[in-house]
């Protein structure tokens, strides 16, 4: 590796005076950095240990210990175990909305080549959002299946709405495009959110959490129903992942290689599209998750999208648990929504990324 | 590596409402390389990208040894026949040996791990190029011949019996334009790899290739060996430039010297 950077002279015709002489058995499957990916993954597990212990143990009440091992053995007597008791489902629903928002934001980055492709700047989660508002407001839907198939539905749309808009000027649709065709979508669909209950006090609370994205109150009865999309969201997004590495060589190069380009991209996107669309059903939206992880992960790990995607889904878990425990806690006694928290750690990423990385390079 | 035959039978194709390709019909001959030239939007990449079948025609059709190719599927189609394009996109931080290996995609299945097959494929493509020394270079730091030869390198790893590519010499110096070139004549004559490209320079694709086609308004002009097609009376036909044909010195081989306004006065009568 350490010859690499320095680049050969341009006149050197065969590699014969390469620097590096590495034997030909070197050229085995392609594992490099396995040992980086291997420490990678090993701190991430810790960081989820410690997010998770810390996202039971702190809250807008201090619990002690004694709690804390009553509410995870199933006993129930106090205040406190209640407490503890109930922070269980949302630090599950948090890990599970951070794994399903990293992986659909790294799926989405893939499939248009576009480092600021994510499900909350794209528009997709404010159309599941807008969705569900217009089904509590005029079709009176109140089931989290209805909620998660309205969410899918609203998501797509936008996620169509929002190439479509972003390809119909000339050139198609370049990264920058496709995040301004997004941030213009998610906007108007956000306005359009709030001008369907304002005139509707009724449902004002109800709709609440589908403004702003959080885990808190979430309930296993709630959480239930949305993980067998996740599930299929999951499998078709890693049987996706040997396509979209063929996708990011360009659509000429993946078809030349046997690649239905077309198919791969519908994949992808339904599979984006699973994920991301539950989430924001039981959720609301969260921005910002899917387009910080997969960058984070990125560096970890390369850019080979079978290894990509399912570091971002333990990525997305860390960072959503821990972004829920830090509102829980800066807020106190009040709580801060998760949704909050992600948009200020995910805009200065989205800054930098447009100042510093060749936007367009994916 | 048995020779693969390409022929094209009365294409016409093009994008959306232009027509491009008027009633083309063209066959590739097995185990030779062929250049494709023609002066800009004369057609002659909308060919090779239906030949790839990358654009599908709308009316005639491409065989390969005898199957049409929009109709073969597409995973065993690319297990004969390769193509690389213009400008292919390297991904970010991606090196060599992993670039080259997605050339054995078309090889592999869903269920299907990778084999002493793929292994060996890639050590190959990598040794032809030599680029086995910089495998595990990231490709974003390899200069722009080198890179070219990755590309080729992935499109060897993919073994075909076709290898179809679009201007492969485009912005490379001329020393790296030499050194593509000279690699891909290695591939014809060591592998039997028919090779179909889309060259610009007129003078290095007579040098390089077994036979010319010469394109323009759509059409083919001309098919055949370069000392047949390649005359005065072709470039001003193609390209529409006054010149003089004469013998490259190296390879006896003909070279084209364009006149030009202001080249005339020195032209000597003799030539």
């Amino acid at each position: 590796m350490l010859t690499c950077s320095q680049k050969p002279p341009a006149t050197q015709s065969s590699g014969v005076t390469a620097p590096q002489l590495r034997p030909a058995s070197s050229a085995s499957q392609p594992r490099k950095k396995l040992s980086t990916r291997f420490a990678g993954g090993l701190l991430l597990l810790a960081l989820l240990a410690l997010a998770l212990m810390l996202s039971v143990a702190f809250g807008a009440r201090e619990v002690g210990w004694p709690e804390i091992v009553a509410a995870l053995s199933g006993q129930v007597d106090t205040i406190g175990d209640a407490t503890v008791a109930s922070r269980l489902p949302r630090t599950l629903l948090a890990v599970l909305a951070g794994a399903a928002l990293g992986v659909s934001g790294g799926v989405m980055q893939g499939l248009t080549r576009n480092p600021l492709a994510d499900p909350g700047l794209l528009g997709v989660n404010a159309g599941a959002a807008l969705a569900i508002v217009i089904g509590i407001a005029w079709f009176g839907i109140d089931k989290t299946t209805t909620y998660i198939w309205t969410a899918i539905l609203g998501a797509g749309l936008a996620a169509v709405a929002v190439y479509a808009i972003a390809s119909l000027a000339r050139g198609g649709a370049t990264p920058l495009r496709l995040a301004l065709a997004g941030a213009a979508t998610t906007a108007a669909l956000s306005s359009l959110a709030t001008a369907v209950i304002l005139p509707r006090g009724d449902i004002g609370g109800l709709v609440q959490p589908w403004l702003v994205g959080g885990v808190g109150g979430a309930t296993y009865e709630q959480i239930m129903p949305v993980l067998p999309f996740l599930t299929a969201g999951f499998l078709i997004t890693l049987l996706a992942a040997r396509k979209l590495n063929l996708l990011a060589m360009g659509d000429d190069t993946a078809a030349g290689l046997g690649e239905k380009v077309a198919v791969a991209r519908a994949m992808s996107a339904v599979g984006a599209v699973l994920l991301c669309g539950p989430i924001t059903a039981v959720c609301g939206p969260i921005g910002f998750v899917g387009l910080v992880v997969p960058h984070a992960c990125r560096l970890l790990v390369g850019g080979d999208y079978r290894w990509l995607l399912p570091f971002s889904a333990l990525a997305g878990a860390v960072l959503l648990t821990f972004s829920d425990v830090f509102g829980r806690l800066v807020a106190h006694p009040s709580e801060l929504d998760v949704g909050i928290v992600t948009a200020f750690i995910g805009a200065p990423v989205f800054i930098w990324i447009v100042r510093n990385r060749k936007v367009g390079s994916l | 590596m048995s020779a693969s035959s390409l022929l094209a039978q009365s294409l016409v194709a093009g994008y959306g409402e232009r027509t491009i390709l008027n009633d083309v019909s063209l066959t590739v001959q097995a185990g030779k390389t062929t250049a494709i030239v023609g002066a800009n939007a004369c057609g002659k990449s909308t060919l090779l990208r239906v030949l790839s079948r990358l654009l599908t025609p709308e009316q005639g059709e491409v065989l390969l040894d005898g199957n049409a190719i929009h109709r073969l599927p597409t995973r065993r189609l690319a297990q004969q026949l390769g193509f690389l394009p213009q400008s292919p996109i390297a991904p970010e931080g991606i090196s060599v040996l992993e670039l080259v290996s997605r050339g054995r995609h078309p090889h592999q299945g869903l269920f299907k791990r990778w084999s002493a097959a793929d292994e060996a494929a890639v050590a190959d493509a990598l040794s032809a190029t030599h680029m086995t020394d910089l495998a595990e270079c990231a490709v974003d730091e390899l200069s722009g011949g080198q890179r070219q030869r990755v590309w080729i390198a992935m499109a060897l790893a993919q073994q075909t019996d076709v290898l179809l590519l679009d201007e492969p010499t485009t912005f490379l110096d001329i020393n790296h334009q030499i050194e593509v070139l000279d690699l891909l004549t290695d591939l014809n004559q060591t592998r039997g790899t028919t090779i179909v490209m889309v060259l610009h320079e007129l003078n290095l694709a007579a040098r390089y290739a077994d036979r010319l086609v010469a394109m323009a308004g759509g059409n083919v002009y001309a098919v055949g060996e370069p000392e047949d097609v390649f005359t005065e009376q072709m470039v001003r036909d193609v390209f529409g430039l006054e010149s003089r044909v004469i013998d490259d010195p190296v390879t006896g081989k003909p070279m084209m010297i364009p006149l030009g306004r202001h080249g005339r006065a020195h032209t000597a009568e003799g030539i």
